[in-house]
């Protein structure tokens, strides 16, 4: 069996597979220059992406990568922060507020050279809400006229929705109720345009999954062109010769590699494969604070980590138990020593942003918690059946499982057991209500305080807890209807009353988003994880 | 022989049958669907999404469809990766599974059969403890502690190789070393057995009375009968290491089957589930077959039956 | 040539001590397993394992899940002589309890796939023809059933439970010891010395049980070493999709997985449990080769 032939054999397949020609997009080395010098950063993205359709996709990796090879009407600025024309050049807004007038950037063009006209965006969002595409995100176009029932299919005509092309470089978009936060809205890239005569010849406007988003095919408005796409290897892009802004785009090329494993990313960045990092595993943070802290990125993200509480099932149906239960968290510890993150502990519902800050803080120490579990029939725990703690595979939910189910068991005399499910499972599990208390993470769609405070109306589908209440589902449809920044954020701030109140579910920390990152890239932060890529370069 | 081998074809086939319907019924009664998402979708939404899927339609009608389109080759879309086809997929990734398997086999097969043959002719002296210790630390050392550390001394503290990715040659180098060592643990153990067994025969002592060298005694007479564990352990290694690894390729990222295997029941695809499982299958049924021929082969005795 | 004398007299009774008892295979096999010293060295050591996981932690001040958040990971001290972990909780009681239920698991679970796998694959190796060809069909076909889902279906159907461990460790374990065993099988039962005693009369099940398979217990005994740290492996993989012990319980599995995804900072949450989980596996394939090298009524002890 070992005889000549079967030797040599093994040597030709061998030599032949060496013999692949050695990879001129990889760059195993920090700074990344190769031929021709140029720039080129390389970025560990998380998941590989879905697709590349702005109008199908929902996840953050395809947030990244999209807002690469596409662009709305506004961005966020060279900060991370703020608001600064993007394909629109400027545009004013009706005193009703019911009226936004876009005029385009004079020199907007596809990545093919056609010009971007205000018709492609009107086709973008018919194509968005025409039911047979079946966009998940249709409904943040809700807030314009004739949307919901277009996509509903209650209205067949779309020149009766609130989008029209006045001419080739105007777009008017009219609402059928103000939306204070239509701007900042505008940055996710639900509201993107496609080009329509690209994306009609792979299958026709509204059809799924069709090949446009190929590389070959691939047609976009924005600062990169799609130059390869292997999957779970790299997707790279390059500069976009067409980009009206070109000149302010500092790098030639991005790689963003797919890391779904967080400690194989980590050793990517040690050996100069990544520039960035998407997320960096809990127990290195201290070790990069002490020795490379350079190389560390603290951002403040907002999101919250909560637990969600099954308002329908007893005991946990008596308010006084789930205060108790969100009393005797001690928040602090869990912050400073198992996630170390810099994470802000929560005591309300929604994280502070410039807008609206909370007055709201939920009160109560140790004894209060007691003496409410007491109250409640349940003195030092006596009494109370065993609460199942629910928590999706990962390392770091564990950590922070175990270190509250010993903190409850100790401080309450409470027994939490942990249920750890597979995601699907623990979707599902929540989806069903089959569930005591369930962890929880909520990342912020846009920078406004409502996308906090709209999870918890009665039988939205982010809700998942039980919890209905006529008082707070007014309050919402109030808070939408306020014209006044001022009076709205007030609307809030009662409603996260009620919330920390009633306790649906238990608060424990606001995000923060924690990444390795080479020195000699400079990134600004950016409180929704959106990145501005003009923005976006090596340090001189 | 080729009696033999058409109804072995017949009976994998109908073991394959059975293989889809089994999966495609386990699928569904799992709770979560491939589109149960943290941020919800409305039911708007879902109805429509499982209408474009053909997910509303009775599940006995489903399942023909299906049928039906894997007669004409085709396994159907993607589930969480909208504009990709399963045959897309599986065809950009079998490839990469397919090197990274052989290659690990060669590796461990390289270091397994040697130190197997040494432990056996030289049993109970010191070559055959440490050949078989070094044989015991494969096993016992897990690959998700092999792989970092291995990358931690030669990829971060070296820098010869680059610390992930599947994309030069030298990519091949630390993944397959890896596999194989995980791998070769086995072999050479069950070398070192199958070799003993045969070792102690008569005709072994036959041969040697006769004057044969040691070395003609291994290679000429005992290899054959004692690779006969060895062989039978192949098969479903082989389909193991190409569809298993998913361990390796996740430390490594390397876009191969084994991942997807796993990750695909994780996103409930179930088109890309049917389809590794029908692959897999495929695959085992073919090495059970070229194993068991194999072992015809190397020993007379076991005549080829049914 | 000796000349046709008369017949002697019955031989004396030697006294009592020099008489030769028969000897069955297996007393003969206890008597060389005992001369073995690295064998026995391993039996030992999995003994004091063993023990020390059943009933070590009632010596220690400590329980598994105890944390002291403001410790967090310390290396080895005086109060924790293995250090502790990043909640602050013993290394040590971990491991010990830890043992408990990964060799609890590893053995139970072996157990089961050999007694199914050794039986299947024998019955199908002798019979051979349509029952081998069936049987071995089946074998392919649950091979290549998604042990994913058929892992995730069980935890849904059956809530959690360590009984279910056995179950999904034991339906993937047992098949390629069938496989195995079936091989060996065809091997053998076509020598000599089956085709005598089919000649004599014996049944089917004496063939198959009593001589076929001491016949082919060599390969068994290799694969079942092989098999156990496979299982205790596969458990830390199964308590990641939620089938195993929940937290706070640990195995060595999830200890060394934690560990070796904190090998730089914290060597030592991977260094004690991986070295106790291989010096526990080198013991038992020490014992197994004893154990092989025993019954091996060919080995050439000359």
């Amino acid at each position: 069996m070992f005889n000549r032939r079967f030797v040599l054999l093994c040597l030709a397949v061998l030599s032949l597979v060496a013999c692949k020609k050695s990879d001129p997009h990889s760059s195993g080395t920090p700074g990344a220059t190769i031929p021709g010098n140029l720039r080129i950063l390389n970025l560990g993205n998380g998941a590989e992406p879905q697709d590349l359709d702005p109008q199908v996709v929902t996840g953050v990796p395809e947030n990244k990568i999209i807002n690469a090879l596409f662009e709305g009407l506004v961005a966020y600025g060279p900060n991370g922060q703020g608001t600064i024309p993007a394909a629109a050049a400027s545009w004013t807004i009706s005193p009703d507020g019911l009226t936004y007038t876009f005029a385009l950037q004079p020199d907007g063009k596809w990545s093919n050279g056609d010009p971007v006209t205000a018709e492609d965006f009107v086709r973008s969002y018919q194509r968005i809400l025409t039911p047979s595409l079946i966009a998940e995100y249709a409904n943040k176009l809700y807030a314009v006229t004739g949307a919901e029932e277009f996509h509903q299919g209650k209205l067949a005509d779309f020149g009766q929705t609130g989008f029209k092309a006045v001419d080739a470089r105007t777009l008017q978009i009219t609402l059928k109720r103000r939306t204070s936060f239509l701007i900042e809205s505008l940055k996710h890239y639900a509201w993107f345009p496609i080009h329509p005569k690209t994306v009609e010849k792979f299958g026709g406007l509204a059809r799924r999954g069709t090949k446009w988003t190929r590389v070959e095919n691939m047609v976009g408005n924005g600062p990169f062109t799609l130059k390869e796409w292997s999957m779970q290897q790299r997707l790279v892009v390059e500069k976009s010769p067409t980009y009206w802004d070109r000149d302010a785009v500092k790098v030639d090329r991005l790689v963003f590699f797919p890391t779904e494993n967080i400690e194989t990313e980590e050793r990517m960045f040690r050996t100069g494969q990544l520039h960035k990092t998407n997320e960096l595993p809990l127990d290195k943070t201290d070790v990069y604070r002490r020795e490379q802290p350079e190389s560390l990125r603290v951002d403040p993200l907002l999101g919250i980590y909560f637990f969600r509480v099954n308002v329908t099932r007893p005991p946990l149906n008596d308010k006084r138990v789930r205060r108790a239960l969100a009393l005797a968290m001690n928040r602090e510890l869990i912050v400073e020593k198992v996630t170390r993150q810099n994470q802000q502990p929560a005591y309300n519902a929604c994280p502070p942003m410039e807008m609206f800050t909370s007055p709201v803080r939920l009160q109560g120490d140790l004894a209060e918690a007691r003496r409410l579990l007491a109250e409640a029939g349940y003195p030092e725990g006596k009494g109370l059946r065993p609460i199942e703690l629910l928590y999706n595979t990962s390392q770091n939910h564990k950590k922070i499982a175990e270190a509250l189910q010993q903190m409850w068991r100790v401080n309450l005399g409470v027994q939490v057991d942990l249920v750890n499910q597979e995601w699907k499972v623990y979707l599902d599990s929540q989806d069903t209500l089959n569930y005591d208390l369930s962890r929880a993470g909520w990342i912020a769609d846009y920078v406004d305080p409502n996308t906090f405070f709209d999870l918890w109306r009665t039988g939205d589908g982010n809700n998942d807890t039980g919890f209905s209440n006529p008082d707070y589902d007014r309050m919402l449809q109030e808070a939408l209807n306020t014209a006044n920044d001022v009076d709205r954020m007030a609307v809030y701030a009662k409603m996260d009353a009620l919330l920390m109140d009633e306790i649906p579910f238990l608060p424990l920390y606001f995000y923060t988003r924690t990444f390795a990152l080479n020195p000699a890239v400079n990134l600004p932060q950016n409180l929704v994880e959106t990145p501005n890529w003009k923005f976006i370069h090596f340090k001189e | 022989m080729l009696r033999f081998f058409a109804s072995r074809l017949l009976q994998s086939l109908l073991a394959l049958l059975i293989i889809i319907t089994a999966t495609f019924f386990m699928l569904r009664f799992v709770p979560g669907g491939p589109f149960t998402a943290e941020k919800a979708v409305t039911p708007e939404i879902l109805r429509n999404l499982e209408a474009h899927y053909g997910l509303d339609q009775p599940l006995w009608k489903q399942y023909l469809d299906y049928l039906g389109s894997l007669a004409r080759g085709d396994f159907g879309p993607s589930f969480k990766y909208p504009n990709r086809t399963v045959n897309e997929i599986l065809g950009d990734k079998l490839p990469v599974s397919i090197e990274l398997g052989f290659l690990s086999l060669v590796v461990a097969l390289l270091m397994g059969l040697p130190l197997g043959i040494l432990a056996a002719i030289r049993r109970n002296t010191w070559i055959d403890y440490v050949s078989s210790s070094f044989g015991m630390m494969g096993i016992s050392i897990p690959t998700f502690v092999v792989g970092p550390l291995l990358v931690l001394a030669f990829a971060i503290h070296a820098g010869w190789f680059n610390a992930s990715g599947w994309y030069s040659p030298m990519d091949r180098v630390l993944p397959c070393l890896v596999l194989g060592i995980a791998y070769a643990a086995p072999i050479a153990r069950l070398t070192r057995g199958g070799m003993l067994e045969i070792l102690n025969q008569d005709f072994i002592r036959t041969a040697r009375a006769k004057g044969a060298s040691e070395l003609r005694v291994v290679f000429k007479h005992s290899l054959r009968g004692g690779l006969l564990p060895v062989v039978s352990f192949l098969g479903p290694a082989i389909a193991g290491i190409l569809t298993g690894s998913f361990v390796i390729e996740t430390i490594f990222q390397i876009p191969g089957l084994g991942r997807e295997f796993v990750n695909s029941a994780f996103n409930r695809d179930y088109t890309l589930v049917l389809g590794t499982v029908i692959l897999y299958a495929g695959l085992i049924m073919g090495l059970n077959l070229a194993a068991d021929l194999t072992q015809a082969w190397m020993n007379p005795k076991v005549r080829l039956e049914g | 040539m000796a000349t046709l004398a008369a017949p002697a007299a019955s031989p004396p009774t030697p006294p009592a001590d020099q008489i030769e008892h028969g000897s069955s295979l297996w007393h003969d096999a206890w008597l060389r397993l005992r001369k073995n010293r690295v064998a026995v060295f391993g039996a030992v050591t999995l003994v004091i394992v063993a023990v020390a996981c059943f009933l070590g932690p009632l010596f220690s001040p400590y329980g598994y899940e105890d944390q002291n958040l403001d410790l967090g990971a310390s290396s080895p001290s005086l109060q924790h002589p293995l250090g502790t972990d990043t909640l602050g909780r013993d290394l040590l009681v971990r491991l010990l309890y830890g043992g408990r239920v990964s060799l609890g698991v590893g053995l139970a679970a072996t157990f089961v796939a050999l007694t199914i796998g050794v039986v299947y694959g024998a019955v199908a190796g002798y019979f051979g023809n349509k029952t081998d060809a069936v049987m071995m069909r089946i074998v392919d076909i649950m091979y290549s059933l998604p042990f994913t889902i058929f892992v995730i279906l069980l935890m849904v159907f059956f809530g959690r439970n360590i009984i279910l461990l056995f179950v999904a460790i034991g339906a993937v374990e047992w098949l390629t010891m069938a496989r195995i065993v079936r091989g060996q099988v065809m091997a053998v039962k076509r020598m000599e010395f089956i085709e005598a005693a089919r000649a004599l009369g014996f049944g089917k099940r004496r063939l198959i049980f009593r001589h076929i398979l001491p016949n082919v217990l060599g390969p068994i005994i290799v694969y079942t070493t092989l098999t156990i740290p496979g299982v205790m492996l596969l458990e830390a993989f199964l308590s990641f999709l939620g089938l195993g012990v929940q937290p706070p319980m640990s195995s060595w599995g999830v200890l060394i997985k934690d560990g070796a995804e904190k090998m730089e900072e914290f060597p030592w949450l991977l260094v004690f449990p991986g070295t106790v989980f291989s010096l526990t596996l080198f013991s038992l394939n020490f014992l197994g080769d004893g154990l092989r090298d025993a019954l091996d009524v060919r080995s050439s002890k000359d």
